[in-house]
């Protein structure tokens, strides 16, 4: 199926290869993404520095988002956690209303990943939590947020109503 | 959408830093979706600000051709200029210029909510309402 003008300019603004190709041959970008015939020239006409600008922008939100759901993470990663969300956040693209919970549970598992020790098991629960659907949860983590230092704990998540938050999580320091 | 959350829909004017050749102007787009979805506009007015410097056009005209009744809340909040760009960020105080345009929609429709919308760099926001009282007092 041909893409109309603004699905094809969606995937211009997630896919920063194609946004490449774009800038150096727009008409064969959009040729090779399968764009209708009725918006080729539209879509071709487009200013590369105005889509590269608009998609820089797109992940600076996503980068804020992710700061505020994992403040520990980033407080760990320090000067590198932009570079690094940039790295993860270039090749994925999360969708829908739970995007941002998606966006931070998937950095974080990009960081898991490369062996990295900064991500705040304790935030990554929470946040699983908060995107799925059970009542209950409980953990073992060695960072809890309420603790200055490392220090084993249990943290207990409990969901109000079968709903996203309002719900409850505890530590109970051991 | 407003019929199933039984709440009146506000739709925002976005920060863009594309255009489309022969497309139809903002404004008119604008109060085309709102008259025949029967919504209200959230009008963001550094989004309007930011849009007009990046593209070379005239705020204050843009508002002419909007239909100010429309308008049922206001986003504010400082630009960002960066690279030659100028960006909404959410990120820095009320520039003079975005509250001069604020005060002309202010002068133009009477609104019932504004909202700052500041996420980053945060610091004490009494001065923001100050500023955004006193455009309010001039309107």
């Amino acid at each position: 199926v041909a893409l109309d003008f603004t699905a094809a300019l969606g995937q211009l603004l997630v896919d920063s290869r194609l946004r490449q190709e774009f800038s150096r041959d727009p008409t064969a970008a959009v040729r090779r993404l399968g764009v209708r015939a009725a918006d080729r020239d539209a879509l071709a006409a487009l200013d590369p520095a105005g889509i590269e600008a608009q998609a820089a922008t797109l992940l600076d939100k996503r980068l804020h988002q992710a700061r505020q759901l994992l403040p520990r993470t980033f407080a760990r990663l320090n000067l590198a956690g932009e570079a690094s969300f940039l790295e993860y956040a270039v090749t994925r693209w999360p969708t829908g209303t739970s995007r941002h919970l998606d966006d931070a549970v998937g950095f974080c598992r990009h960081l898991l990943a490369r062996g990295a020790a900064a991500v705040c098991h304790a935030e990554l629960n929470y946040l699983r939590f908060v995107r799925g659907h059970r009542r209950f949860g409980l953990h073992l983590v060695h960072d809890p947020p309420v603790a200055a230092r490392p220090r084993w704990a249990l943290q207990a998540l409990y969901r109000w109503r079968h709903e996203t938050p309002p719900c409850i999580l505890l530590f109970l320091r051991l | 959408v407003a019929e199933r959350c039984r709440t009146p829909l506000l739709l925002e004017n976005i920060a863009t830093h594309i255009q489309v050749e022969g497309e139809m102007a903002e404004p008119d787009f604008l109060n085309r979706l709102c008259d025949e979805a029967g919504c209200g506009l959230l009008l963001d007015v550094t989004n309007l600000f930011v849009n007009s410097r990046n593209h070379g056009f005239d705020p204050y005209a843009w508002l002419r051709e909007l239909d100010p009744s429309r308008i049922g809340q206001l986003h504010v909040v400082g630009y960002t200029h960066r690279d030659g760009r100028w960006l909404d960020l959410h990120a820095e105080a009320i520039q003079e210029e975005v509250l001069d345009l604020t005060r002309a929609v202010l002068a133009r429709a009477p609104v019932p909510a504004i909202i700052i919308e500041r996420d980053l760099n945060l610091v004490e926001l009494t001065p923001e309402l100050e500023k955004l009282e006193g455009a309010l007092r001039g309107a």
